[in-house]
């Protein structure tokens, strides 16, 4: 298995209520889980857990079997990332977009060339004119194309994608889900997919689950139906 | 009720941010106006409403019951606004002052625009919230903001914007970041504005089918395609309408159009916009289509030319 969530629970504050509790799951190469749900039923919660953002407050996290522990470092730290909700906040806006794309390169010592960045991007969409520019100046679409490339430049094996096009119009919708087909396709990555459109999980995802009240019900796979 | 014709604008020096807008909404209507983020959707609302910034530079004319709008002094917009023209904005919260309760709020502008004691006030405010499907709109009353969720935020929205009892009801993205069963709740109170006209900008297709009887696509600042809403949503005509529903996820989620290009050129901008992406593309898409009527719609392609 990929990643295997066992028994997961979070609270925020030490007495607070559990925003999570006993989440347990597990996302093989090439499979995406959709967790389902309303708008605070905790989804985003356990994609952050996931993603090294916060720690849970019990149960364990195993990538390619090895436990992992808050904060990521090292192996899963490259291993899982992260795409948001919002990509006009995934990126600096005082920076331009060629300046945050330039910080995966320094933080893992990637080789870096300008040309061989914007040969990359190609296939998402993004030219080298788009790279001079701020964060406000590109659409919601682009930004969120962006946000893939510079997730998958230090080819992750994880995705958590935290309601990535909730934001995006229908034509930008589709374009981001083909590209993450394509890139799931070929390199058999495993998918988070975190969502509250029970149609989209329906045609984009292997299988699904409905999070409720912080609770998991059981997955429901889309090959038995 | 509401006509807008040849209606372009600019910011500065830069180009048109709406090109040539020409439409009617009769009173009854409910049109919804379509299309991607950066659109010019938004702008041409905030132009009805004498909202845009002193930078925009604003052309033609918008006529609310045969009354010019655009020239129009800041003291009779006043009297507009809220009277007239009710203004729903995105359902986020953003449209709410988080210091003040929804009561304290909604009152504010009954009071505004009616002769009324602030008990009174308070009473219709109450009232108005459970026409909205809110339970318990007296305690809703003395509730603020941040206690209620976001569907319920974006019903007292659409009762605070219609308080004053305007007849034309302009809405902005008003199921934006809202979950599926916030946007039920939020079509159920669309549909209980009754006979009350609405011009709504939106970016959610299945919410526009469900509450429009007309429909506007805008693309790159420009009409693309008017018709009534059955017709567009059975057979859309424009290739970029096509591959707006074609990527609905109920429809297969086809990418069908290619990525915007990041600027375009002299020629680029004389060409049809949507040439760089449309799969239907030929020679003679290389010059501007007009807008071209096919039966009672209207479609700028040239394809519908012959």
């Amino acid at each position: 298995m990929l990643i295997e969530v066992q028994g997961m629970s979070k609270r925020y504050r030490p007495r607070g209520p559990l925003v999570v509790e006993e989440i347990s799951f597990a996302i093989d190469q090439g499979e995406t889980l959709a967790i389902f749900g309303d708008s605070g039923s905790g989804k985003s919660t356990i994609g952050q857990i996931l993603a090294g953002i916060y720690p849970a407050t019990a149960g364990e996290i195993r990538l390619d079997g090895q436990k992992i522990s808050y904060p990521l470092r090292g192996h899963a730290r490259r291993q899982i990332q992260i795409l948001f909700q919002h990509p006009e906040v995934a990126f600096n806006p005082r920076l331009r977009l060629i300046d945050s794309m330039r910080e995966p390169y320094r933080l893992f010592r990637l080789p870096y060339t300008r040309q061989g960045l914007c040969d990359y991007l190609e296939r998402y969409g993004i030219y080298e004119e788009h790279l001079e520019r701020f964060p406000a100046e590109l659409s919601g679409g682009e930004l969120q194309r962006l946000a893939l490339a510079r997730a998958m430049l230090i080819e992750p094996s994880f995705l958590v994608l935290d309601e990535p096009t909730s934001m995006l119009d229908v034509i930008s919708q589709a374009q981001i889900i083909h590209l993450l087909r394509e890139i799931q396709q070929e390199r058999q990555m495993g998918y988070l997919f975190i969502s509250h459109d029970r149609v989209l999980c329906e045609r984009f995802c292997t299988s699904i689950c409905l999070l409720k009240g912080g609770r998991l019900e059981d997955p429901w796979r889309k090959s038995d139906a | 009720m509401l006509e807008i014709e040849e209606v372009s604008i600019h910011f500065g020096n830069n180009p048109e941010v709406v090109s040539d807008a020409t439409f009617t909404v009769n009173g009854g209507d409910r049109l919804a106006v379509i299309g991607e983020t950066g659109s010019g959707k938004s702008v041409l609302l905030l132009a009805v409403l004498g909202l845009l910034p002193a930078s925009a530079r604003i052309t033609g004319s918008i006529q609310l019951n045969g009354r010019e709008l655009l020239g129009c002094r800041e003291r009779e917009l006043n009297q507009i606004r809220g009277k007239e023209i009710a203004y729903i904005p995105q359902g986020s919260g953003n449209g709410l002052n988080p210091l003040y309760t929804v009561g304290h709020q909604l009152c504010e502008t009954i009071q505004k625009h009616r002769h009324c004691t602030r008990k009174e006030a308070l009473l219709q405010a109450a009232a108005l919230l459970e026409s909205f499907g809110l339970e318990h709109g007296e305690s809703l009353c003395r509730s603020y903001p941040f206690q209620l969720s976001g569907g319920m935020r974006q019903r007292v929205l659409i009762a605070m914007g219609i308080a004053a009892g305007a007849e034309l009801v302009l809405a902005d993205e008003p199921t934006k970041g809202l979950d599926r069963r916030r946007i039920t709740l939020v079509e159920d109170a669309f549909h209980r504005l009754g006979e009350r006209t609405l011009l709504c900008v939106t970016h959610d297709l299945r919410f526009a089918k469900d509450i429009s009887s007309r429909v506007i696509v805008m693309y790159a600042s420009q009409q693309i395609e008017c018709g009534d809403s059955r017709s567009f949503f059975e057979e859309p005509l424009h290739p970029y309408s096509r591959a707006m529903l074609a990527a609905l996820p109920e429809h297969g989620l086809h990418a069908t159009m290619g990525f915007a290009p990041p600027r375009r050129d002299k020629d680029a901008r004389r060409a049809c916009r949507v040439y760089e992406r449309c799969p239907w593309r030929s020679e003679r898409c290389r010059k501007a289509p007009p807008l071209l009527a096919v039966g009672e719609r209207k479609v700028r392609c040239w394809k519908y030319a012959d």
